[in-house]
């Protein structure tokens, strides 16, 4: 065994700073890794998403198989582009930076989400996360499962608040709001052609309702469940490890997500490996494992 | 003292004001209309799909329209 195991082991007895000197040598670990699983996600989903269209409008696959893996790709669009966000795939100036940029903007275009609005909104959740009032995603906390499903329903409806767009406007960047405007044309304009020209029930079951239960999927396992009860703020009490029922990969490998707060730039594959070897040192922090 | 919106701005608010209106006759009634023909569900006498599709998305996107829920 290493050292820093054996730091692990007498984590409850460690200074403040020798506990984060100890954690901050295992995020070295993880960090700086090139997330090629996350590059080959983004682009083969949204290859796959882009090719259930030819292939239901040419009678070469019933809808009824098209619909379920419409849902899975628009579910499985949002984290890609969370590594790109996070500088993960490659950082401002390096060699690779237009991959992550790419990754960034594409991976969500079945979602609709453009990606400065998602990155910039996401950058306030961390800086804010449970902040009622700052925090860009609290609006989808709730005391229940099946209250956080309802309060992503009920945030969608057209008269719900718009925390993004504020978020924006509190930033100062109207100009990131008319990605968001440009998408919304776009996609009524796609869907309003598609409709009024027969593929109503097409747009209806390839996009739309995909996105609807995507979405509600994404911030059930993104946004609710790593941060419930979300009452507390702060480095060490903002989010908490969890056991969901479809395991880590049915859960996005949200499990973990307490990683991703403490060390965002870890890519998402290996959040669940840091977690296993930075647990004692969470434990002393006194974060909120106690599922996991 | 807050900036007075530009008329882009302005034009675009009132856009987004009557979403469910724009949604309900851009999407919904075509989607109605087409999803009774494919399930043969039997209307009146006169009474195309498309009417009902238009009376039903009028009515459901002028009350979401009104109360800001769909649902």
């Amino acid at each position: 065994m290493d050292g820093a195991v054996d730091l692990m082991e007498a984590s409850v007895d460690l200074s403040s700073r020798e506990l984060m000197a100890a954690e901050r040598e295992i995020a070295a670990r993880h960090t700086d890794r090139f997330p090629w699983g996350s590059v080959v996600w983004a682009f083969g989903n949204l290859a796959i998403w882009l090719s259930l269209w030819p292939l239901v409008f040419m009678g070469l696959l019933p809808l009824w198989i098209a619909f379920p893996i419409a849902v899975l790709n628009v579910a499985l669009s949002y984290l890609p582009s969370h590594e790109a966000q996070h500088d993960i795939i490659a950082r401002p100036g390096t060699r690779l930076r237009w991959l992550n940029e790419a990754v960034g903007h594409l991976s969500t275009i079945p979602l609709l989400l453009p990606y400065r609005v998602a990155k910039l909104t996401h950058m306030e959740h961390h800086k804010h996360a449970n902040d009622p009032d700052l925090d860009p995603d609290y609006p989808t906390h709730a005391d229940t499962p099946l209250g956080a499903i309802l309060a992503s329903i009920r945030n969608r409806q057209p008269g719900a608040s718009n925390t993004y767009g504020a978020t924006l406007l509190r930033l100062g960047r109207k100009d990131v709001i008319f990605d968001a405007l440009f998408y919304d044309v776009a996609f009524f304009a796609i869907l309003f052609t598609l409709s009024w020209n027969g593929h109503a029930i097409e747009a209806a079951l390839l996009w739309w309702l995909p996105r609807q239960i995507g979405l509600t999927y994404i911030q059930y396992y993104l946004s609710w469940a790593p941060h419930n009860p979300a009452l507390s703020t702060g480095r060490y009490r903002d989010t908490r490890s969890f056991r969901s029922v479809l395991g880590n990969i049915g859960s996005m490998g949200m499990q973990y997500h307490i990683i991703h707060h403490l060390h965002p730039r870890i890519p998402l594959m290996r959040t669940p490996r840091a977690y296993w070897e930075m647990r004692d040192i969470l434990a002393a922090r006194g974060c909120e494992i106690s599922e996991l | 003292m807050s900036e007075a919106p530009s008329l882009p701005e302005r034009l675009i608010t009132l856009v987004l004001q009557a979403k469910p209106l724009i949604f309900a006759f851009g999407f919904l009634a075509p989607l109605i209309a087409q999803s009774l023909r494919a399930l043969n569900v039997p209307l009146p006498e006169g009474l195309s799909p498309m009417i009902v599709g238009l009376v039903v998305a009028g009515i459901w996107g002028g009350i979401a329209q009104w109360t800001g829920r769909w649902i």
